[in-house]
């Protein structure tokens, strides 16, 4: 990964960057739409691509149990399997297994989790997670963490955040020892919950394995926390992080929260709010959202958003 | 009139025949739009192709007429085509490029309906049947300014002798009202869109004739007078095509007699609102009742001379999953199950013919990482699926100055890029993604335009060829009739569906007791095992994964 900043904002830790990956450049900051299944809903990798957009998000767990990763090897990796040209990142799988699955057990030794399709229990590793990353090929990986809830209060935080570390380390370890360290880049993801001082610890212990890592990523946010509490643990954390890392704020989708977050030094950010929202026929237009199922929309013939017409 | 259609060719040379041979002809449109027909005709729903936004249908080369039933929009009062914009317009298509035809209801929907009256037509859309008047129907049409207008027609199926000669007559009765010229829009008569007559007569061809006899006719002396400006002789004088269906000698009764020089056109039924009104105890028609496929098509070009089809059929087969792959004249070399093994297979073979389409649902398409088309296809697809290509890099958004060129294209990407895979829309049809319709109606749209060149390239030649080559096509390729389906064929469609649902469900097989594949695949079904097959897996992986999958799931555990 190539990682340079351009340019600097002269009262916020904003800044515009361009990191250069195996697919291409992607400027910075930059929103992910997520490819949840392999495809931005809706739309065709061609349609995404006219878009402008040179990086979207793919999730492992979805893409490991439909199409598999043998489908996935098959194809030669996620790129030519979607057909998209330009640069890649996949989840860890580890927010689906506490979002989606109920009965899903942390231990030391991974995620053990009940496979939502035949039931039986299944373990899901550091080392597998980065394993299936690895057959799925995106540019940017994301270790595995251990996920808690940003609403959960307790030793549990401490024990996530302190292990998230620990995985961490597994995760480098195979990544490196994997020889795709020069295609693929393993992100750090900073835990610690609504707490401080754990996210204190956790920052300095990643902010140590800074060599081995190609970026960072603030996780365990954007549940239901105040706001208030949301910018602080931001700009506590890139306050921490090294400069010369992409800073990837997971989560964010909001125009407001992705603008704090900007200011406050984040270069990137996914959600499935824009895609999700379009499907519930709403359009975000730079007079804020528009809600096109209702009747009092009818009447109204203005594109819906004048401003983003090209100027030709 | 906005149109005018040059009969081209007739095949056959033959007097007898040749009213109702093969022909081949040239529609030109007065914005510049060209047609050879015989041709497609895309239909829309709430004016838009179905899964494709307005960049897939300009990505669509084969789009060019473009039918817009306006019984959708009537949830709305009053409609959005009356609040000032025309149809093309308001609905994003490109007056260069498309025409648009506008009908009161959608002729591929056979639902059972209320009964239409004297003064109006019952209408479907989404909050129910309406009611339409004639004058609300003329009304609509001025303001929504279509290329082409299809007449309201009183075609429900009716029962008795006396309620057959009704719908004759309010036919006739309703078109003269449609041309009625108005003292306010005299001026505007020169852009008076041409005119589908859609023939009534219903499965009583003494009806039909009669209906085209009517058309014939000298006009009633109070029709002179209403029509003056018009300067007709009869009816028929005022419309450029006829929308027929039936089967082929119900279509020979609509049309014998009238002016050959006039469009002919046929719709399709949607297969799923097919239904026989109960009360009328009508049973079916045999023959061609609608278009199933290309071998309907066929037979309605070499027996009728049939010039437009509505594409409803092609984008009912992508929404089930099916990639059509079959071409025209079809392949020169026998039938061979030996090249289906592996990846890029044709088709499957069932008895002796082969299917003219892939069921994407099917498992044998999980790994096969192959274009939509098998590798032994002479066709080129032209769709975006099959020969995707990035967009040039001014027409990519530049959302700042940063990515502007040339730092945006120092790694150029390449302008073709490798087709979309079987592998790639299996998954997404079984992960419910949108983008499989999408990226199946625009290949399927592409395939039956490029099997209709091949009928025309095939027409143009000399005569006889056409004929040979719609046998050796009915040779290769399977039509499907229901007398065909043997129990054993029965047996593998259900082998599939059931390891469609395995997979859906990884290994546990849930199909619940009486799904219905056995009625789907002997009675209620299209008769097409391709189709009935991609149908049943299309609603088992709908209902697994659908809305309330999971609280059915609960239900059940």
């Amino acid at each position: 990964m190539q990682f340079e900043i351009i340019a600097r904002c002269s009262t916020t830790r904003a800044r515009v960057s361009r990191m250069t990956l195996a697919h291409g450049p992607t400027m910075l900051p930059t929103f992910m739409p997520v490819a949840t299944q392999a495809a931005i809903k809706g739309l065709t990798p061609e349609q995404v691509e006219s878009l402008g957009i040179t990086l979207i998000l793919n999730n492992t767990y979805h893409l490991n149990l439909r199409p598999g990763i043998d489908v996935l090897k098959a194809a030669g990796g996620a790129h030519e399997f979607q057909g998209w040209n330009h640069n890649l990142l996949t989840d860890s799988g580890g927010f689906q297994l506490v979002s989606l699955s109920k009965f899903t057990t942390i231990t030391e030794e991974g995620a053990l989790f009940q496979s939502p399709f035949t039931g039986e229990p299944t373990m899901l590793t550091p080392e597998e997670s980065i394993s299936i990353q690895h057959a799925i090929g995106a540019d940017i990986i994301m270790q595995l963490d251990d996920v808690v809830s940003s609403l959960e209060t307790g030793p549990r935080v401490a024990e996530a955040s302190e292990r998230s570390v620990r995985w961490l380390d597994r995760c480098i370890n195979y990544h490196k020892s994997s020889g795709k360290d020069d295609r693929q880049n393993l992100f750090a993801i900073v835990q610690g919950g609504l707490d401080f001082k754990l996210r204190d610890r956790c920052l300095d212990a990643m902010v140590d394995r800074k060599d081995d890592v190609a970026g960072y990523a603030i996780g365990g946010l954007s549940g239901g926390e105040e706001k208030d509490i949301f910018w602080r643990l931001i700009s506590q954390c890139t306050a921490k992080l090294p400069e010369d890392r992409p800073r990837y704020s997971m989560g964010i989708g909001f125009a407001e929260d992705l603008l704090v977050c900007v200011a406050l030094g984040v270069d990137m950010a996914d959600c499935v709010f824009p895609t999700r929202t379009a499907r519930f026929g709403v359009a975000l237009t730079r007079k804020g959202a528009v809600n096109l199922s209702k009747k009092c929309t009818l009447l109204n013939r203005h594109p819906t958003d004048i401003a983003t017409r090209r100027q030709s | 009139m906005f149109l005018s259609f040059e009969n081209l060719s007739s095949a056959s040379s033959s007097s007898s025949t040749s009213l109702f041979g093969p022909r081949l002809g040239s529609l030109v449109c007065k914005n510049g739009v060209k047609i050879t027909t015989p041709n497609l005709i895309t239909p829309t729903s709430r004016g838009v192709v179905p899964h494709l936004s307005r960049d897939n249908v300009l990505r669509t080369q084969s789009i060019s007429w473009i039918h817009v039933p306006y019984e959708s929009f009537l949830e709305c009062k009053p409609p959005i085509p009356t609040l000032g914009l025309s149809l093309h317009d308001l609905l994003g298509f490109r007056h260069d490029r498309h025409v648009i035809s506008m009908s009161l209801r959608d002729l591929s929907d056979g639902r059972e309906m209320p009964s239409n009256a004297a003064k109006y037509v019952s209408a479907w859309c989404i909050r129910g049947a309406r009611k339409v008047t004639p004058e609300e129907y003329r009304r609509y049409t001025s303001l929504a300014k279509p290329d082409i207008v299809y007449a309201l027609a009183d075609v429900q199926p009716v029962a008795s002798q006396k309620r057959l000669i009704k719908s004759v007559e309010r036919t006739a009765e309703w078109l003269v009202q449609l041309l009625k010229p108005c003292d306010a829009e005299d001026n505007a008569q020169a852009s008076a869109p041409s005119i589908i007559l859609q023939m009534p007569g219903g499965q009583s061809n003494q009806a039909r004739s009669a209906f085209a006899h009517t058309l014939i006719e000298p006009l009633h002396p109070t029709d002179v007078h209403t029509l003056k400006p018009l300067r007709l002789s009869c009816l028929d004088d005022a419309i450029s095509g006829y929308a027929v269906d039936g089967s082929i000698e119900q279509i020979k009764a609509s049309l014998d007699g009238l002016n050959e020089k006039k469009l002919r056109i046929a719709h399709s039924t949607t297969f799923s609102t097919l239904t026989i009104p109960p009360a009328t105890g009508l049973s079916p028609s045999t023959g061609v009742d609608m278009i199933r496929g290309p071998h309907d098509m066929l037979d309605l070009i070499r027996d009728v001379g049939i010039d437009l089809f509505g594409a409803e059929w092609v984008i009912k087969l992508a929404q089930w999953g099916i990639a059509l792959d079959f071409e025209f004249p079809p392949p020169q070399a026998p039938i061979n199950s030996k090249i289906d093994s592996g990846s890029g297979t044709s088709p499957k073979i069932r008895g002796s013919k082969r299917d003219i389409g892939h069921n994407l649902y099917d498992v044998r398409y999980r790994m096969d990482c192959t274009r939509l088309l098998n590798s032994n296809s002479s066709v080129t697809c032209p769709c975006f699926t099959c020969a995707p290509s990035s967009c040039s890099s001014e027409d990519v958004i530049r959302h700042s100055r940063v990515d502007d060129p040339p730092l945006y294209d120092l790694k150029s990407p390449p302008r073709s890029r490798t087709p979309h895979t079987r592998a790639y829309i299996h998954h997404l049809l079984h992960t419910h993604e949108m983008s499989s319709y999408a990226l199946l109606v625009g290949h399927n749209l592409a395939i039956i335009s490029t099997f209709l060149q091949g009928v025309r390239n095939s027409l143009e030649l000399s005569g006889g060829q056409f004929n040979a080559e719609v046998d050796k096509f009915f040779e290769y390729y399977a039509s499907g009739e229901h007398e065909s389906i043997y129990p054993s064929e029965v047996a593998k469609v259900e082998a599939v569906v059931e390891a469609v649902v395995a997979e859906a469900t990884e290994g546990e097989v849930l199909l619940p007791q009486g799904s219905g594949v056995r009625d789907t695949l002997t009675g209620k079904g299209t008769g097409i095992l391709l189709f009935d097959e991609a149908r049943v897996c299309h609603a088992e992986v709908e209902r697994l994964r659908g809305k309330g999958s999971l609280k059915r799931d609960r239900e059940v555990g």
